[in-house]
């Protein structure tokens, strides 16, 4: 009745763009920077797909939300680096609210009961 | 490892339909994010054939990857940005490529010129007259071809980067719909003096716009440097041909009027019978007396004015203007021809003046022109009046016109 890993991995794929731009309010980043990025911060609280971390990025860029360029590497071949433009900031703060607001009536309804006006 | 991981990209590319370049793009870079975390694993002491192995089962299956990635690149927005880009782009190319052509042209010309000059200095001095304009559009829309083939291919090229879908995507589309809109501009849109020649170029334009987009490419269209030299000699010479062909040439098809002459007959209806001018009908005894006559051509139409139109209308009836095929240079009638090429009736003006207008443009194959007027006798028979003259003339209009016309 209760699938723990079903319920993340939608959460996961609904919530990947906001972690993708939060990610990337740091500075430019590659792609394998912004995966560890992202399972440095998230923890043990979910695990992220690499496999759906490409597309994201690239729907992202491909709604304007981030910029791509191609950057040789210290040592080894070249990156590709996302950056967020300015549609992509304006991306990251609204869906930052919504989250926000999102969460906390989930777990005003999950976790604290009756609270009703 | 090296092998496992290329096998699994080769599997991801396999998986995209993007363009060529998107494709290698994105195996570049899921490829260096593979090196990378196989690194580190390597690092954290997994073995290289275990690292590899782990780093590609945390990127999944390729085949869902390269639908996903496909997936997320290609969305509707981008297709209708792709077909504006891809009409500026094209439209621009097209603009490059006939200035090109138009500067080669004009190269071709001072060259052929030059050896007209002087093969007619050394020669016996005659001079060449291109009578027909169906010529010069001919010549003229040879540069629209080039155009066309630039543009096609560019239409590719920048529908194909900007929807991210390979060039195989975009190329029936282009050359069904792109030719369509080509054809109807060349053929039907676009008036102009036409002849056999004409036609067969101007049909040649949107076929080889739909070639050009078949065989197109999504790989960028490189200037190379041999064809930016090209292109700057090219440029240079039309800066400095056209005013040479503008000030030092000669114009070169016959425009002014010119009456059918007589000389060095007695009269017209002595040349007329000379020139076994063999009309439905007969020669009028004796040429009527008009006052005055005029006659202008504009655009393919010519006007007739004659006076004393109440005097021609009592003796005449169903008076018409007649346009018969001439051959202006020996000042005669084609004597091929048994009956006039377009009629048009005439009506009597207020100043007691006959008035009217015949379209002298709208025959294939006619070059030159004499305009008569006729009128029906009291007994029934069709009378020749009077030869107004004549000049040059060609077939004006769209291809479709040229095909369609007598």
């Amino acid at each position: 009745m209760f699938d723990g890993r079903r319920i993340q991995a939608q959460l996961l794929k609904g919530t990947l763009p906001l972690l993708v731009l939060a990610t990337l309010r740091d500075g430019e980043l590659h792609g394998y920077e912004i995966a560890r990025r992202i399972r440095a911060r998230g923890g043990d609280a979910f695990t992220l797909s690499e496999g759906s971390l490409y597309p994201a990025l690239h729907r992202l860029e491909t709604d304007g939300a981030l910029e791509a360029s191609w950057r040789d590497g210290e040592a080894g071949p070249r990156r590709r680096y996302y950056r967020l433009t300015k549609a992509g900031l304006a991306a990251l703060e609204r869906a930052e609210r919504e989250w926000s607001s999102f969460s906390n009536g989930v777990s005003q309804v999950a976790l604290g009961g009756n609270q009703h006006g | 490892m090296a092998d496992r991981t290329d096998a699994w990209l080769d599997q991801l590319e396999g998986a995209l339909d993007l363009p060529g370049a998107q494709r290698a793009a994105v195996r570049e870079e899921i490829g260096a994010h593979l090196l990378e975390e196989q690194a580190s694993l390597v690092a954290g002491g997994l073995d290289p054939d275990a690292a590899a192995a782990e780093a590609i089962q945390h990127q999944g299956d390729a085949l869902v990857l390269g639908q996903a990635l496909t997936r997320a690149r290609q969305s509707r927005r981008a297709l209708l940005a792709a077909a504006g880009a891809g009409t500026i782009a094209a439209a621009g190319a097209a603009v490059r490529a006939w200035i090109l052509g138009v500067a080669t042209l004009v190269a071709i010309l001072l060259a052929v010129g030059l050896g007209a000059a002087l093969v007619s200095r050394l020669g016996t001095g005659s001079t060449w007259l291109i009578e027909d304009a169906g010529w010069f559009t001919a010549v003229g829309a040879s540069t629209f071809v080039v155009a066309a083939w630039a543009a096609g291919r560019m239409f590719v090229a920048v529908a194909a980067r900007e929807s991210n879908r390979p060039a195989e995507r975009v190329r029936p589309w282009i050359a069904l719909l792109g030719g369509v809109v080509v054809a109807w501009l060349a053929l039907v849109w676009l008036r102009v003096p036409q002849n056999l020649a004409s036609a067969l170029v101007l049909a040649a334009v949107p076929i080889t716009f739909s070639a050009a987009a078949l065989t197109g490419s999504d790989r960028p269209i490189a200037r190379t440097r041999l064809a930016r030299r090209a292109g700057l000699l090219l440029f240079a010479t039309l800066a400095f041909g056209l005013p040479i062909l503008a000030f030092a040439g000669t114009t070169p098809v016959a425009t002014s009027l010119s009456a059918v002459g007589t000389e060095p007959y007695a009269s017209m209806q002595d040349m007329l019978r000379a020139l076994g001018f063999d009309m439905a009908g007969r020669l009028t005894a004796q040429e009527p007396d008009f006052g005055s006559e005029s006659w202008s051509a504009s655009n393919g139409v010519v006007t007739v004015s004659l006076g004393n139109a109440t005097e021609l209308t009592s003796q005449w009836h169903d008076l018409r203007i007649e346009a018969w095929r001439a051959i202006l240079a020996t000042s005669g009638l084609d004597r091929s021809s048994s009956q006039p090429f377009a009629t048009a009736t005439v009506a009597v003006s207020a100043d007691d003046a006959l008035v009217g207008s015949i379209r002298v443009d709208g025959v294939r194959g006619v070059s030159q022109y004499t305009i008569v007027l006729t009128g029906v006798a009291p007994d029934g028979q069709r009378e020749f009046l009077t030869n107004l003259g004549g000049t040059n003339t060609s077939f004006n209009g769209s291809v479709l016109d040229w095909l369609r016309a007598p």
